[in-house]
């Protein structure tokens, strides 16, 4: 019925038809055990620190006058997830040649309605003030810190700065 | 009217956010003390990892620990991987801390402690009399003084060294001792052979001659 000729064309065919569908099987019936691809990732511990304002003014003070221990300071921790200890230090107030010292300013976690807290240091303080770990629902936990400022009687007139250094640690 | 000002006042408390946000940037660590336990004479490193986690890239400053110090002992020293540098945004920089625990007059179990400070460099400025605020990280610090590991494993060696060269000069020495016994012995033992041979051979000819 077939010659030999066709018998050869007939199989060769039939062979690419089967490759063809051997191939295709993975697209006809995608395979579900293997398809999984596993992620995973480790989150360390973190805090952070951000500080609003980035300055302060006490405005113009005579000598021996005093600014009330008030003027506050926020620290942030925007995104972290441990709670982190505030520590505090500051240089010598300078104007030209003069200067007073560090700790005429002092600071205190409640606003006071006097000069009213602790001194500042030029040696990094842990203040005992914290900042509690943010949450996924809460992720961004602050505290705050007032100021206060004495001018030493005898102090030369003159615009005086300082450079208060904050740091969270965590 | 109404819907202008609506309008503005979103605008500004979107742009005071946005300001307050973008202009003191988040400056973060992450947690954990660094507590170091170096060998006598050794050292020892662990990471500090800094985090930006603001939208602009945060120049900082490292401050190395002052440790408290310990009458009659000589006080660790630091160095690390990078003193100064730029975090990118989002970006988080690993530095790398080493102690050196000096071997002068230290002891196994003495501690020291201090803080490690990275603080933000900003270009904050203050128009008129006031405070200028800086914000940075702190690291508390705690360095422990270890057994001293590297130098009995020196002296190991080094008497391990000296078994090995006393065994070696012995070996010589009665090597050389035994020697001349030995040629001696052999020269006995051929002057013997020498004697028994002339012997054998002067009885061989009185043999001879009775014959």
């Amino acid at each position: 019925m077939f010659g030999k000729r066709n018998i050869g064309l007939l199989s060769i065919f039939a062979g690419v038809i089967a490759i063809m569908g051997y191939l295709s099987l993975p697209l006809i019936y995608p395979s579900s055990g293997n398809s999984n691809v596993n992620a995973n990732v480790v989150v360390s511990s973190a805090c952070f620190i951000g500080l609003s304002p980035n300055s302060i003014t006490f405005g113009n003070m005579a000598p021996t006058s005093s600014y009330d221990t008030n003027v506050l300071v926020t620290d942030t921790d925007n995104g972290g997830n441990v709670a982190a200890n505030i520590l505090l230090e500051g240089t010598t107030w300078t104007s030209g040649g003069n200067s007073f010292a560090v700790g005429q300013t002092n600071y205190n976690g409640i606003s006071q309605s006097s000069y009213n807290g602790i001194s500042l240091t030029t040696s990094l303080v842990d203040t005992a003030i914290q900042i509690s770990a943010p949450t996924v629902s809460s992720p961004s936990t602050s505290n705050t810190i007032y100021f206060g400022l004495q001018v030493p009687g005898g102090t030369a007139s003159g615009t005086y700065t300082q450079t208060i250094t904050f740091e969270n640690s965590c | 009217m109404n819907f202008n000002r609506i309008h503005l006042i979103s605008f500004f408390l979107i742009f005071s956010f946005l300001f307050i946000n973008l202009n003191y940037a988040q400056f973060g660590e992450v947690a954990g003390q660094l507590n170091f336990n170096a060998s006598i004479g050794g050292s020892a490193s662990l990471p500090f990892t800094l985090i930006n986690g603001g939208a602009q890239s945060l120049n900082f400053k490292i401050i190395l620990p002052t440790l408290n110090t310990i009458p009659n002992s000589t006080t660790p020293t630091f160095s690390i991987s990078q003193m100064n540098g730029t975090i990118p945004p989002g970006g988080q920089l690993t530095l790398n801390v080493t102690v050196f625990m000096p071997s002068n007059k230290n002891k196994p179990g003495m501690h020291w402690s201090g803080i490690l400070q990275a603080i933000e460099l900003s270009n904050t400025t203050i128009s008129g009399s006031g405070a200028i605020l800086q914000q940075g990280v702190a690291k508390i610090v705690g360095v422990t003084a270890l057994k001293p590991i590297g130098l009995p494993i020196l002296y190991q060696i080094l008497i391990v060294l000296a078994i090995i060269i006393l065994i070696i000069i012995l070996y010589l020495v009665i090597k050389k001792v035994k020697k001349p016994k030995f040629g001696n012995k052999l020269k006995t033992y051929n002057n013997k052979r020498k004697r028994s041979f002339k012997s054998k051979v002067s009885n061989k000819k009185l043999r001879s001659r009775n014959k």
